[in-house]
């Protein structure tokens, strides 16, 4: 720190500080972020204009570099003052050093040589000094970057923030400038490693070069800072100002072992990433770092609207380019933050936010496996749904079959009635879904689609509808789940659909969750998870929904397939409540093994698919208690008489 | 034992058609009764009003002094399972459940399957079902082991009362007497039994026999029932 002293006054400047300061191209940088930086071009006032007229006449008319400065930006400051008395008489100094009555010390001693000064400097550090009292003064609050703030602290410590131009000589002061490296980080088996690259306190991790020249040694600085204004980052969490090149991002560092926060020093070479602490044009950084000032330019590609194998081409295509021009390529398309852990020389392991590619390609790989599987599992369970559907129609129109048989009917003829009055219903069902499909103007594979379901469906009706009813010849009954056996060919595409059913669910309960825990650990993923969870919620609600209905109609047709059967329970004393009760358990048992194959199924497909363990437990929990539910909803809230 | 009075039905409770009206019937323990009447004349219905299986809309149905349409419908199907023993055209028999596991079935969730499976067996000795039968299904049946089947059902909670709907209805001659002879068996027994039937033999068997026509209930005499029957063809 120097000090001095002047006209019975005494002045201490600040610590040499560092903010970050980085050019940019305004016009690109307000249309990524939204930040309107325009007033670095803004017109100098009447007043500025007099007081850079001033300065530079002083200064060597060196060069304006205009700032924006960021706004709430601080670093930690304080002074920490001790007044001491010094226990000796000012005629003592005048005898001693001949000063004359009339002068003052300050002014005498600025013509007096060096060793005079000397010997003034040791008398004084010779006399007795008797403590009086000392202050702590924060001023965090009161300096902000590239800011020459002048403070004035009165006889009773006050302090006072000088106006501008009233700080004198050092007003605007910022010539002097560092070039920082690269941090050499060190990456083994996923461990991350900061090395010291020179000791001192604090180290420093980046090679350090320093430039320019204060005005305080030196009138003839390269350039002169001045303040057009300041602007505001957004908030870092789910915000993409944060990111990309992370300029903004002011995320704090924790060491791992006490949690406590590591805060940027006022030296140039900390590990920490130092934030942007305002911003200037390209023009003038060319002043500050002469011919070449681009450290890094942004590419943006057009017309890319998602992550998908043709962006990725081109990014790849474009980066492969550059590279062979001789530019070091960093692709920082999607990236974002996430906290990491690594071990930094001389302070131990902390936890540090860490750029990262992003996570838009996995959400995109994702979703390509989400809605493949969700498609292939969607069609499983419409076929065994509709599968299911045509034996319960089958079983309905067998009484009906048995009238018409008895009063002369060819079998054949029934059979072909009953199959015509089920494509009836398919071609009405599909021309309704051509319309729709017309009208959405979906493209010719959703035609094919219906094509297939058409012949899919006819080959289903004659195959239930022509195939001979199996004769149960047992002569013995089952000696386990008897009624369930019994019934096997109208449980089993029931079970099939409710299987498929707890698949889906199952696995995009699970997805969710992974692509949650993977996605939170950076910002933007965060900020791409969210957008699409609403979509996911909706595909999720749907297939339960749809469960719902399969499921509902296949028990109102195991009950119409048993209504003389629960009448006859009826008859024979049970009340609704035994009834009930009965029918419960049975469905419960068919339901609950249906739920535990499709569980095991979704389960290993999970786990294949490196879904953590605990959303395969959250989310075999969650789609078997949703379905237990709804079955045991579906056979209680019914009647059976 | 089961008292009817001016018990009145109609088709349905939206309509005022009615099916029957002013139907009063007194059965004793031990008595038979038999009701013929031509289709739809309401015969089950009537059965089921009995049983409390239906309301009617007017009159009461006392059995054993329980008034059957003052009770709920819980109480009424308690009444059906531990006093009365129903006899079914079409037995009724559960599918997928054994000969044993269907006979039991009426008493299955009130009593321990060892105690129901020893009288079971007992019941089926009495109608001439053997223990080679006694896992067999239904479909391993014929139709007059079905009904013997069904009557051993009817018997397992000692019923008071035992209601035939056409109990031989799906019978040959064989079968039908075997069945008939069952009945007597149990009307001897001091069961009080309701017959609803079609066949004149089987009506002659009841001590009284009554007609169902033009809404009204009218006993008949032996002799008047070939007629009736005719008629009612």
């Amino acid at each position: 720190m120097d000090v001095s002293i002047f006209d019975g006054g005494m002045t201490v400047s600040y610590p040499q500080n560092y903010n970050l300061l980085t050019a940019i191209d305004p016009k690109s940088e307000h249309l990524l972020t939204g930040i309107d930086f325009s007033e670095l071009f803004r017109e100098h006032t009447e007043e500025e204009k007099f007081l850079i007229e001033s300065f530079s006449e002083v200064r060597g008319n060196a060069p304006i570099v205009p700032i924006l400065q960021r706004e709430s930006f601080r670093i930690p400051l304080s002074l920490h003052v001790t007044v001491e008395k010094l226990d000796m008489k000012l005629d003592e100094i005048y005898d001693q050093f001949n000063i004359p009555e009339n002068e003052t010390i300050s002014y005498e001693l600025q013509f007096r040589e060096q060793d005079e000064l000397q010997d003034f400097s040791e008398f004084l550090q010779s006399v007795k000094r008797v403590p009086q009292d000392s202050y702590n003064l924060d001023l965090t609050n009161l300096q902000s970057p590239f800011d020459g703030t002048h403070l004035k602290l009165d006889e009773d410590f006050n302090i006072e923030i000088l106006k501008e131009g009233e700080g004198g000589t050092l007003y605007n002061d910022s010539g002097k400038y560092y070039t920082a490296s690269k941090i050499d980080y060190i990456v083994n088996n996923n461990q991350i490693s900061v090395p010291i690259v020179k000791e001192g306190s604090p180290p420093a991790y980046k090679r350090v070069e320093e430039s320019g020249q204060s005005y305080l040694y030196d009138w003839e600085a390269p350039f002169m800072i001045w303040q057009m204004g300041t602007f505001q980052a957004g908030e870092e969490e789910n915000d993409l100002t944060s990111s990309p090149l992370g300029i903004y991002s002011t995320k704090e560092v924790k060491t791992v072992v006490d949690g406590k926060e590591l805060t940027p020093t006022i030296t140039p070479g900390s590990f920490l990433a130092a934030p942007t602490a305002g911003v200037t044009t390209m023009e003038a950084a060319s002043l500050i770092k002469g011919d070449e000032p681009i450290d890094a330019i942004r590419i943006k590609l057009n017309h890319i609207t998602k992550y998908n194998k043709e962006a990725q081409e081109r990014m790849e295509s474009l980066a492969t380019e550059l590279s062979h021009a001789g530019y070091v390529v960093d692709i920082v398309a999607g990236s974002s933050f996430k906290s990491e852990k690594m071990n930094v020389e001389g302070i131990g392991e902390v936890v540090s936010p860490w750029t990262t590619l992003g996570i838009s390609q996995l959400l995109a790989n994702a979703w390509e496996i989400d809605t493949l599987l969700s498609i292939g599992l969607f069609s499983l369970f419409g076929f065994f749904w509709f599968f299911g559907h045509l034996g319960f129609e089958r079983n309905r129109l067998d009484k009906e079959n048995d009238i018409l048989l008895s009063l002369g009917w060819q079998q054949r003829t029934i059979r072909s009635k009953n199959m015509m009055e089920q494509l009836l219903l398919v071609s009405i069902s599909i021309l309704l879904s051509l319309g729709l499909a017309i009208s959405l103007r979906l493209s010719s594979l959703a035609l094919i689609v219906l094509g297939c379901f058409l012949v899919i469906s006819i080959i289903l009706i004659a195959t239930i509808f022509y195939s001979n009813t199996r004769q149960n010849d047992r002569s013995n009954k089952y000696k386990w789940l008897a009624s369930i056996r019994y019934y096997k060919n109208l449980l089993l595409p029931t079970m099939l659909a409710l299987i498929l059913a707890v698949c889906i669910t199952h696995l995009q309960i699970g997805s969710i969750y992974e692509l949650w825990t993977t996605s939170t650990e950076t910002t933007l993923g965060m900020f791409v998870f969210d957008q699409g969870l609403s979509i996911r919620i909706l595909i999720v609600i749907s297939t339960v929904m749809l469960s719902v209905l399969v499921l509902l109609e296949a028990i109102q047709g195991l009950i119409y397939a048993r209504k003389d059967e629960f009448h006859m329970f009826f008859v024979v004393g049970w009340t609704e409540k035994a009834i009930k009760s009965f029918f419960l358990k049975e469905v419960l048992i068919w339901a609950g093994i249906s739920l535990v194959i499709g569980t095991v199924i979704s389960s290993v497909i999970s786990i294949v698919m490196n879904i953590a363990l605990t959303g395969v437990v959250l989310a075999s929990v969650t789609s078997s208690v949703i379905y237990l539910i709804i079955v045991s909803a579906s056979v209680i809230f019914r009647k059976y008489r | 034992m089961l008292t009817l009075t001016n018990i009145k039905k109609s088709v349905s409770q939206h309509t005022d058609v009615v099916l029957f009206r002013n139907i009063s019937l007194q059965l004793r323990v031990g008595e038979w009764v038999s009701i013929v009447g031509p289709s739809g004349a309401g015969k089950t219905t009537l059965l089921n009003c009995i049983a409390g299986i239906q309301g009617g809309d007017q009159g009461s149905i006392e059995l054993d002094g329980m008034e059957i349409h003052q009770l709920t419908n819980d109480e009424r199907s308690n009444v059906r399972r531990l006093h009365i023993g129903f006899v079914f055209q079409d037995f009724k028999l559960l599918p997928y459940y054994s000969v044993l596991e269907n006979v039991i079935l009426p008493l299955a969730r009130d009593k321990k399957k060892e105690q129901l499976t020893a009288k079971a067996k007992s019941l089926l000795e009495q109608v001439g079902i053997g223990e080679g039968y006694y896992h067999r299904l239904p479909s391993a049946l014929s139709g007059g082991e079905k009904q013997r089947v069904a009557i051993a059902r009817a018997l397992i909670n000692d019923p008071k009362l035992i209601i035939c709907d056409e109990p031989t209805g799906n019978l040959d001659n064989d079968n039908k007497g075997q069945v008939l002879h069952i009945l007597h068996t149990l009307k001897q027994k001091e069961h009080a039994i309701i017959v609803v039937t079609h066949d004149e033999e089987v009506a002659r068997e009841g001590d009284r026999i009554y007609e169902l026509k033009n809404h009204s209930l009218n006993e008949v005499g032996v002799k008047d029932v070939r007629d009736k029957l005719e008629e009612n063809s």
